[in-house]
């Protein structure tokens, strides 16, 4: 390997970068791409076509399959192309069975499908790593720029496909109108044995078309990566100002004893990442320039040895220990005394003391269950508090209750009349007669009422400022409805109710018997019973 | 209020015994007739006694009915089986979106033969005029209806025509929540005196109804053997006796207060109107005509409150949004404002 001779601007670039150079290259070098590709691949689409029609899945897998094997020449294309060396197709051509013939069986079969395909490709094919090696190799080159590689794979098979449906609707937007046949059935249906070769053909295109930048665009990144990994064009910008200077005694050899310096380095560093990696010298490179036919990045790592990370900790600290990395500046600036700090330190001094002493304090696992205990208790007071706080509205938004009835005042006015008992005379029936005699009906009836309602409001019944004369009555015909002795009553109030109502509201005046009925028998049915009434409704 | 013993000399009891009398009498006779149609109406439409019962109120109460209610309740079937019962005319409108003021009331239309306009009428002009599903109209044909509902006449090319005596109209709108309906203007609601909510017959009801459907020959509902038990002369003598049912200063009042105490109540946006006391009293007096009696008691007052009053208030929208009724309000209110003193 030639960094002097290499044709690509060498720098550390980014993952899109790299696929960027990758396209570049592969347009730069198509040409040599393409010929040995077809040269190579063209007898095995030969054999495809010599299956049977109804194999046409058969060809177009085995196609696929076979890329890793027929992509090689093209990368030792690139890897040679890269170092001002492009190969004629007839070298690579005979190169091509060895090149094939690489762990092709690993290739074709476990590793077929591995997303990362083309960034592999070149550590077995240049370096000539297996097994072990080439797993430590490819997890050193796989910390970045995996995921790039993996998407340029979904997207070339993606490519592949789009172009494979491209050409075909391409070919049938060429035949005319007038060929009345329905060719999407031939194109994709069952029928389409007939066109199984052309679709054949088509996705060999296709293949064609990716294949060459595919490639270029894994070993573009592979490149980038072992940039990053070994420093080239930190190699490379002392290689030229080394060659600027060689004229110059003293300062070349100044720039002698950096190079020198800063390669051992380079060398050391390169072995911790990725154990006894030798850099190619100028030296080693100019047997390589005299082309032999075999891969010109395929020797970069000497021989194979498990990383000594004692001896690389040591050459680390030797190179560390020299004066380049050891100069000592003091810089003098003022600065407030900061009181603060030594308080933080005793702060801190005081903290880790009293850690150091619970540490060792026995109790000091019951004392924080015990602080444990106080925390829930104080979590369980403040559910308490927050729940105490908020228990109407709570209550009013989770839980009916039923509000018990506070027991009501007993009314003293009821219908506009008072119905207290100091309103009421002793003797109800003698003082109606009396009224009833003098010619007062109205005022006669309205005291029978009126001693009636008193009766009722004590003998439990609630009565509404709503209830009508008419209610009143059915309250008390309900109230009393399961008390036989009652009965009476409730039907001298029903009837007292009737003729009240005819009196105030039909302005009919009742009978003289009725009236004096009602009168002289107000006494026998509310006071007889009343005791026991009572007594039974507040049982 | 005054002290009950104290009002003795204010009743004024000023009808002889003689016309105390007969129209005792009458008012006996007014409320068999009544009875009797009620009856008669009961046999065809089972199980909807209530509606039956109101209907007849606002007919002896120069009413207008609005009758709510899902299809197939058997409300067109009680407007025939009223019309028939009293020997009226009956004419039935279905109200449809594309339906024009003219097409109800009538229009003048010129005659090629006689080189003049000639009036036709429309069928408004009846006794009975059954406005079938009413919300299904635009509200510019429902208000076709606002002359003929107030005034008993309708006014076409300028001039006025008497309709029928008597005239009700019973109007029926589904409930409004359903599709492709037009809510009443306010105007209009106001001028039904009566709303009635017609529901599902009970079980045992519906069961009579279907025995009964079923054993008529063609599977009517045997309107053909209702009775005509009146002229519509007799439905007038009906409307005069109840007009002439005594009605208490205290009643009065009592309809006012509650009136008045739906303007005021939390949870109504917009109360009752004038014409709402005019409507519950004339409601009330027809029930007592209805019940045999010749006063109006506070209990007839609060028995017509709620089909009187629903119709004539606006919830809250705070109400309305949580799904309480009005007659939920109403009844609140009949239980809060006080009962007649004495």
């Amino acid at each position: 390997m030639n960094l002097d001779q290499v044709t690509i601007e060498i720098r550390p670039r980014s993952a899109w970068e790299a696929l960027d150079l990758g396209l570049l290259m592969a347009k730069r070098w198509w040409l040599p791409m393409i010929k040995i590709w077809l040269l190579v691949s063209l007898p095995f689409f030969a054999m495809t076509q010599l299956l049977p029609a109804n194999w046409f899945w058969g060809g177009v897998i085995f196609m696929w399959w076979l890329k890793p094997v027929l992509e090689r020449p093209l990368l030792h294309i690139l890897s040679h192309a890269v170092f001002n060396a492009l190969p004629d197709t007839r070298s690579t051509f005979n190169l091509f069975p060895s090149l094939a013939l690489k762990q092709i069986f690993a290739s074709l079969t476990w590793r077929r499908l591995s997303p990362t395909r083309c960034m592999d490709l070149p550590v077995l094919q240049l370096e000539g790593l297996s097994g072990a090696r080439r797993q430590d190799r490819l997890g050193v080159l796989h910390r970045e720029d995996s995921s790039p590689a993996i998407w340029l794979t979904f997207m070339g098979f993606a490519l592949e496909l789009c172009l494979w449906v491209g050409m075909i609707s391409f070919i049938w937007a060429f035949i005319p109108r007038e060929i009345d046949i329905e060719w999407a059935n031939l194109f994709f249906d069952q029928e389409s044995a007939q066109l199984h070769r052309l679709q054949l053909f088509i996705w060999y295109c296709a293949l064609s078309l990716t294949a060459p930048f595919y490639v270029a665009c894994g070993f573009a990144l592979y490149l980038n990566r072992r940039i990053k990994l070994e420093a080239w064009d930190i190699d490379i910008a002392f290689r030229r100002i080394a060659n600027k200077r060689s004229s110059t005694n003293l300062l070349s050899a100044f720039v002698l004893v950096l190079t020198l310096g800063l390669s051992v380095f380079a060398s050391d560093a390169q072995r911790n990442v990725y154990a006894e990696d030798q850099l190619p010298t100028m030296e080693n490179s100019s047997a390589a320039e005299a082309y032999s036919g075999e891969a010109i990045l395929d020797q970069p790592l000497g021989e194979y040895t498990e990383l000594d990370r004692h001896q690389t900790q040591e050459s680390i600290k030797a190179v560390l220990q020299q004066a380049e990395f050891s100069r000592k500046e003091i810089q003098r600036t003022l600065k407030f005394d900061k009181p603060e700090e030594e308080e933080d330190d005793e702060a801190a001094t005081f903290w880790k003391k009293l850690f150091n002493f619970l540490d060792n304090f026995e109790g000091f696992v019951a004392a924080a269950s015990l602080l444990e205990i106080l925390l829930w208790v104080g979590v369980a007071a403040l559910i308490g508090f927050v729940l105490y706080r908020y228990r109407h509205w709570l209550a009013a938004q989770f839980v009916r209750i039923t509000p018990t009835p506070s027991p009501k005042a007993k009314p003293v006015t009821l219908f506009g009349m008072d119905v207290t008992r100091e309103s009421l005379p002793e003797d109800i029936s003698g003082n109606a007669l009396r009224l009833l005699n003098t010619g007062d009906v109205r005022a006669a009836l309205a005291l029978l009422y009126r001693a009636s309602l008193f009766h009722m409001i004590h003998s439990g019944i609630e009565i509404h400022d709503g209830h009508t004369e008419q209610e009143c009555a059915e309250l008390m015909h309900q109230h009393f409805a399961s008390n036989s002795a009652a009965q009476t009553r409730v039907a001298y109030f029903a009837a007292l109710t009737r003729e009240w109502q005819r009196l105030a509201y039909g302005h009919l005046l009742p009978s003289a018997e009725k009236a004096q009925h009602l009168c002289a028998n107000w006494n026998a049915c509310w006071l007889q019973q009343g005791h026991s009434t009572a007594q039974g409704v507040t049982q | 209020m005054t002290e009950p013993t104290s009002t003795n000399d204010s009743i004024e009891i000023n009808k002889t015994a003689d016309a105390d009398e007969s129209l005792q009498n009458r008012l006996q006779q007014a409320s068999t007739v009544a009875n009797n149609l009620l009856n008669e109406i009961k046999k065809v439409l089972i199980g909807q006694d209530a509606v039956i019962e109101q209907v007849l109120i606002a007919l002896i109460a120069r009413g207008h009915i609005l009758i709510e209610g899902v299809p197939g309740l058997g409300k067109t079937l009680l407007v025939r089986s009223l019309a028939k019962c009293f020997g009226g005319q009956f004419s039935r409108v279905q109200f449809t979106p594309d339906l024009m003021p003219s097409d109800v009331t009538g229009h003048a239309m010129f005659n090629m033969a006689k080189q003049e306009f000639e009036i036709r009428k429309g069928p408004a002009f009846t006794n009975l005029l059954l406005a079938d599903e009413i919300n299904r109209a635009p509200a510019k044909t429902q208000a076709a209806l606002l002359e003929v509902m107030q005034e008993g006449q309708i006014t076409i090319e300028g001039e006025s025509f008497k309709t029928g005596e008597p005239f009700m109209v019973l109007a029926t709108q589904n409930p409004i929540e359903q599709e492709g309906t037009y809510p009443l203007p306010e105007a209009e609601l106001d001028r039904f005196m009566l709303k009635v909510i017609i529901d599902y017959p009970s079980e045992s009801d519906e069961q009579l109804m279907l025995r009964q459907v079923c054993s008529q020959a063609q599977g009517g509902f045997g309107l053909e053997h209702i009775r005509t038990l009146l002229k519509p002369a007799h439905v007038l003598s009906l409307q005069k006796i109840a007009e002439q049912i005594t009605v208490d200063e205290q009643i009065l009042q009592y309809v006012v207060k509650l009136v008045r105490a739906t303007r005021s109540w939390s949870g109504i946006s917009r109360g009752a109107g004038p014409r709402a006391c005019i409507a519950l009293l004339s409601a009330a007096r027809a029930y007592a005509l209805l019940n045999n009696n010749s006063f109006v008691t506070p209990d007839d007052v609060k028995k017509m409150f709620i089909p009187a009053l629903r119709h004539r208030i606006l919830l809250s929208p705070e109400l309305a949004i949580e799904g309480i009724a009005a007659e939920r309000i109403l009844h609140n209110i009949l239980l809060q404002v006080e009962a007649p003193r004495h």
